[in-house]
């Protein structure tokens, strides 16, 4: 997977969260979304580039030409148009760095007709602590009718982990689902990780390919509790309902320390007597190359 | 990498002109060859190690450094086609320092003369990337035909600051002198002091209403280099003119509102 990480910021946390919540919509799934997208995190003031409140947002695409596709479309559609709001790449690194960039103002700033200021920043090493390479970092102004919407020029985009998940099987949907909201505020905070799919989780998850030609995946029968005595199960006897959680991280560390983190949070949650177990999709090694095995996640944990 | 210490040697009153001296070719020779290379003082070409008492070492740092030590204020076109390290100056410097420089960083402690960053000789563009900072003032034509990069001044400047600007951004934490942004067609001039800009040449100033201020005034790294960007200063309140109108130019000139006449 290919990621990209950006910085929302606004005059107050209402319209952040709001420019946010545009921008990652439809963003579950890489199956039919274009790209995974969530906020990864929300950001103090001293945390952003122009000292507003802010979000910090990672998207995850199986290419790269995919999100340099999808986030100028949706920063246009969601970001420039929400008042007081400004965009930041939130890989901190020019093209020395990551020399693979996707564009933000760089297609945005065509709005401006003509009116758009761009203005470069340059880091030198001239005070105590800054970094000794002079390099400039381009930002677009755009007029609107609050004032200007700055921009950064582009942001760089690296290679990434998506599909982490873990299952979560329990007696009742009622059981599974406070095991569920446990793990996903037990993962919210941690930095690098983001649970794409509604709250966090998802009822349909699935096996790749379908019995149907055109269809990139389809139901997993097999964690279907309607379709136990159909098809062949993998859920223990009393498993009435099954919830996936599922993870994009920044690195291999990043997800399994959030997997870790959402398990041992929707054990204590529900304890012994609301979950017959916990278990994860690996999908015959079709998913990708990364493999997080539970046991050896938990290894040394308690719950 | 390597660090050029040059000291003006006492006595010396002429014209001096350096801007055959590159960072980036310095760091290649050895002590020796540059103190034998060739600089113009006055009309004569004299060997460098005549002029100035030479020092290199080797630094931890990843980009060269030239240090010039002494008072320099006849020492003219310091950083001529700067494009790669840094040049510290620790007084006051000439005419001409920056002149077609594209990257780096010059950092004067001390006044600038003439022309800093302006175009030199035939050459009609004038500083195309990279930072000055001046702890001191500049002399006339401070960032003329400026086409990329930053230049900060601590104090004042002198006529026709950002005269013909095309694009960058110029800051002057002192009073300016006459024609300021003369001919300017883009970029940003800076002004920490009030100032009345000729009503002819911009247009009335409108508050400045952009996240982009505080993304370039208030970050820590202007705030060491440029006094005026220091919250003490109590400078929170910005206003915008845009101009030259005289020729259609669409440059912008910060300033606090001057008072009223």
């Amino acid at each position: 997977m290919k990621m990209t990480r950006l910085i929302v910021t606004a005059a107050d946390r209402q319209w952040c969260e709001a420019a946010a919540a545009a921008m990652v919509g439809f963003g579950t799934s890489v199956i039919a979304c274009g790209v995974e997208i969530a906020v990864e995190r929300e950001l103090a003031p001293q945390e952003t580039p122009d000292g507003r409140p802010g979000v910090a947002i990672l998207a995850f695409a199986v290419s790269g030409k995919e999100l340099e596709e999808q986030i100028p479309r949706r920063a246009g559609q969601c970001i420039l148009t929400c008042p007081t709001t400004a965009l930041y790449a939130g890989l901190i690194g020019g093209p020395s760095v990551y020399p693979k960039r996707v564009p933000l103002g760089k297609t945005l700033r065509y709005f401006g007709d003509g009116n758009q200021i761009s203005k470069q920043i340059w880091s030198t090493g001239l005070g105590e602590g800054e970094p000794t390479e002079t390099e400039a970092t381009r930002y677009w102004r755009v007029p609107v009718m609050d004032g200007e919407f700055v921009c950064e020029h582009d942001c760089g985009r690296t290679e990434a982990i998506g599909g982490g998940n873990f299952i979560l099987l329990g007696r009742s949907i009622e059981t599974v689902v406070t095991a569920c909201r446990a793990a996903v505020a037990a993962i919210a905070p941690l930095s690098g990780v983001i649970t794409p799919f509604p709250g966090g989780a998802t009822r349909s998850g699935s096996k790749v390919g379908s019995k149907y030609a055109s269809l990139f995946a389809s139901t997993n029968e097999g964690f279907c509790p309607s379709l136990r005595e159909l098809t062949k199960t993998e859920l223990p006897s009393g498993t009435k309902a099954v919830l996936e959680i599922v993870l994009d991280g920044a690195s291999f560390d990043a997800i399994a320390e959030a997997i870790a983190a959402g398990v041992v949070a929707a054990c204590e949650a529900v304890g012994g007597d609301g979950l017959t177990g916990i278990t994860a999709g690996n999908y015959g090694g079709k998913l990708g190359r990364h493999h997080f095995h539970l046991h050896d996640l938990m290894t040394g944990r308690e719950a | 990498m390597k660090a050029i210490s040059l000291r003006l040697r006492t006595g010396t009153t002429e014209s001096i002109d350096i801007s055959s001296l590159r960072l980036e070719d310095l760091v290649e020779r050895t002590p020796d060859q540059i103190s034998h290379l060739v600089i113009r003082v006055d009309s004569l070409s004299v060997q460098l190690g005549e002029i100035f008492e030479l020092e290199s070492q080797t630094t931890g740092d990843s980009h060269p450094t030239l240090v010039l030590k002494g008072d320099c204020r006849r020492v003219h076109h310091l950083g001529h086609q700067h494009r790669v390290g840094r040049i510290m100056v620790e007084a006051d410097i000439g005419d001409h320092c920056g002149a077609c420089m594209s990257g780096g960083s010059i950092r004067i402690a001390g006044n600038a003369g003439r022309y800093l960053a302006a175009p030199t000789g035939s050459r009609k563009g004038g500083m195309d990337g990279g930072q000055i900072v001046v702890g001191g003032s500049a002399g006339d034509f401070a960032g003329s035909r400026m086409r990329r990069g930053e230049i900060w001044i601590a104090g004042d400047a002198g006529a026709k600051v950002a005269a013909w600007q095309v694009a960058g951004t110029i800051g002057v934490g002192g009073v300016v002198g006459n024609h300021v942004g003369y001919g300017m067609r883009r970029g940003t001039l800076i002004l920490a002091a009030a100032t009345r800009l000729p009503e002819f040449r911009f247009t009335t100033p409108i508050e400045l209403a952009t996240p982009f201020l505080a993304l370039r005034l208030h970050n820590s790294a202007l705030r060491s280099i440029w006094p005026p960007a220091r919250p003490e200063t109590g400078l929170t309140q910005w206003f915008t003119s845009r101009g030259d109108r005289s020729i259609g130019g669409i440059g912008e000139v910060w300033h606090p509102l001057p008072p009223p006449n």
